[in-house]
C-alpha cells in the first residue's frame, strides 16, 4: 500500500500536467476597436447620432429636417452615461462606471473591444483567457495554502502587481 | 413622466434598501445603483443618510459631493453656479486641438470650466462673468487644477457695452461662450433638479445674449478675432448668429452633440488663423 502522502503527490503530478495552463505574460494582447466603426449615443436622447464618417451625411439630413420644423429645443440634466454601438455588428455597450464622462467613454470602448473579440474569435480572445486564468488562480490558491508556498519577496511583489492589473481589467466587465 | 413600475421598486428594495429613495430621482435602477455607489465612495459614512435625503429631494449630486469631473479637470461646484454639462465637455474636447498660443475670451464663464479647459494650449485666457461668486469659484478651480497658462478673471455684464468690457476684450483672437440660452417658456418645463437648485441667472436667456456676443465682443475686435464658438440650445439661435455675422463675410457652421441636438454655432474668418471647416458637422 502506498502511503497517503505519496498518493496526493501523484494526484498533484497528474493535475499539473492535465490541460494547458495559461501564463499571465502570454495572454492574448488587449483588444482595440477602430473609432470609425463606433457610434456614440447619449443615453437619454431619443435620437441617434453617429461619430466620424457617418456624421456628414446625417447632418445634411438634419439640415433638411430643421428647415421645415425648426423649433426643437433641448437641455439635458447632468449625466455621465455613455452608450456605444459597433456599426458593422450592431453590438451595443454602455458605461456608467464613474462620474467622469471621459472615463466612461474610455471604459465603454474597452468593453466593446473585449466583447467584439469574444464574438469574432472566441477561442483566442483575451476575455476567455482571463476567465480561465481566474479559475486557475482559484485552484492554485487552494493548493498554495496547503503547501504553504513560499515566494521570494521580490516575486511576491511582482505577483501582487500582476493581480492588481488583472483586477482592473476585470472591472471592465462590471458597471455596465 | 411615466410612472416607475412597482416591480422596479421591489427589485431595488431587494438589492439594497438605500436605492429606494433614489429611484424617483434617477428614474432607473442602474442610475440609482451608480449614484449610490458614488455616494458611498465619496461621502463619509456618518453623513451618508443626510446625503441620500438631500438627493431624494432632487438636489443635484454635484452639489452634494462638491465637484464634477470635466475632461481632465476636477471642477468644484457650489449652489449659485451652474454645474458643467457633458455637452460642453464634448465640444471643448473637439475644439481644443485647433487652438494654440492665442488670446481667448470665455464670456459667461461660471465655474470657469471652459476657460480652464484651454489650459495647456499656451494661450492667454480671460474668463468673464457678471456674478462675483462665480468668479471666486473659478479662481479656486484655477488653483486647485494648477492651470499655469495665463488665466485672468473679469467681472463684466456682457449685455451692456462698457469701457471695462472693451478693455478686457481688446486683442481677442478666439471667442468662446456658453451663455444662458433657455427661453423662459422652456425654463418652466425643466427638470426639478435643475429648476429648483441651479441659478436662473445662468440658464434663462435667448437671442439677446447672442446679439451681445456679436455686437459687444466680436464686432469691436474684428481685426484681431479670427473665430468663435458659442453653445446654443436650438437651431434658431444658430441661424440668428449666422445672419448676424454674414455681413462680415465669415464662414459659419455648427456642431451637433451625441444626443443628436444642435449644440454649437462656429464662425471663422476666411483668411484667419483657424480653419474650423473640418471640425463642423455642417457648414453653411
Ligand atoms: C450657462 S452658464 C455657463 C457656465 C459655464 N461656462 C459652463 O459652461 O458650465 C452662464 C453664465 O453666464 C453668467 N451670466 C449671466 N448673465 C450674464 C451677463 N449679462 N454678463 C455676463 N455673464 C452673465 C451667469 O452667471 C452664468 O455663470
Amino acid at each position: 500500500m502506498l502511503p497517503i502522502r505519496s498518493i496526493s503527490k501523484l494526484i498533484r503530478c497528474f493535475s499539473n500536467t492535465a490541460g494547458v495552463s495559461i501564463k499571465r505574460n502570454k495572454l492574448p494582447p488587449r483588444p482595440k476597436v477602430s473609432e470609425d466603426e463606433i457610434e456614440e449615443v447619449f443615453i437619454k436622447g431619443g435620437k441617434w447620432w453617429a461619430e466620424s464618417k457617418y456624421r456628414w451625411k446625417l447632418c445634411q439630413l438634419e439640415e433638411l429636417k430643421f428647415k421645415t420644423n425648426s423649433n426643437f429645443f433641448k437641455i439635458n440634466k447632468t449625466n455621465s452615461k455613455v452608450q456605444l454601438t459597433h456599426i458593422p455588428t450592431g453590438l451595443v455597450v454602455s458605461s456608467q462606471a464613474t462620474r467622469s464622462r471621459e472615463q466612461n467613454r474610455k471604459h465603454a470602448r474597452e468593453q466593446l473591444a473585449y466583447k467584439l473579440q469574444e464574438l469574432l474569435d472566441p477561442e483566442n480572445s483575451r476575455a476567455k483567457a482571463l476567465r480561465e486564468l481566474r479559475i486557475q488562480k482559484k485552484h492554485s490558491k487552494v493548493k498554495k495554502t496547503k503547501k504553504k508556498y513560499k515566494l521570494l519577496d521580490e516575486e511576491k511583489q511582482k505577483q501582487k502587481e500582476l493581480e492588481k492589473n488583472e483586477e482592473q481589467e476585470e472591472m471592465i466587465f462590471k458597471f455596465e | 413622466m411615466p410612472r416607475i413600475p412597482p416591480s422596479v421598486f421591489r427589485q431595488a428594495l431587494r438589492t439594497d434598501p438605500l436605492l429606494v429613495p433614489l429611484l424617483p430621482v434617477t428614474r432607473s435602477l442602474s442610475g440609482a445603483q451608480a449614484e449610490l455607489r458614488w455616494l458611498r465612495k465619496e461621502v463619509p459614512k456618518p453623513k451618508l443618510p443626510w446625503a441620500i435625503v438631500q438627493r431624494s429631494n432632487y438636489r443635484p449630486l454635484q452639489y452634494i459631493l462638491g465637484d464634477q469631473p470635466f475632461l481632465d479637470l476636477s471642477i468644484k461646484c457650489a449652489e449659485g453656479t451652474l454645474i458643467p454639462r457633458w455637452e460642453t465637455e464634448e465640444w471643448i474636447a473637439r475644439i481644443k486641438p485647433f487652438i494654440s498660443n492665442v488670446k481667448i475670451i470665455d464670456a459667461c464663464t461660471g465655474t470657469g470650466c471652459v476657460a480652464l479647459s484651454f489650459n495647456g494650449t499656451g494661450s492667454n485666457i480671460v474668463g468673464i462673468d457678471i456674478d462675483t461668486s462665480c468668479l471666486s469659484l473659478a479662481k479656486f478651480n484655477q488653483q486647485s487644477n494648477r492651470c499655469d497658462d495665463i488665466v485672468h478673471w473679469a467681472q463684466c455684464d456682457i449685455l451692456n457695452w462698457t469701457d471695462d468690457l472693451h478693455h478686457v476684450c481688446k486683442g481677442v483672437n478666439f471667442l468662446v461662450s456658453n451663455p444662458p440660452y433657455i427661453p423662459w417658456e422652456e425654463y418652466t418645463k425643466l427638470d426639478r433638479s435643475v429648476k429648483n437648485f441651479e441659478p436662473q441667472l445662468a440658464l434663462v436667456g435667448d437671442l439677446e445674449f447672442y446679439n451681445a456676443l456679436v455686437h459687444n465682443l466680436l464686432e469691436p475686435n474684428l481685426n484681431t478675432c479670427d473665430g468663435f464658438v458659442f453653445e446654443v440650445g436650438n437651431v434658431n439661435q444658430i441661424h440668428h448668429v449666422r445672419d448676424l455675422v454674414k455681413k462680415h463675410g465669415w464662414n459659419v457652421g455648427y456642431l451637433m452633440d451625441s444626443a443628436g441636438y444642435h449644440r454649437c454655432v462656429v464662425g471663422w474668418k476666411p483668411d484667419g488663423r483657424f480653419d474650423f471647416k473640418k471640425l463642423c458637422d455642417f457648414v453653411y
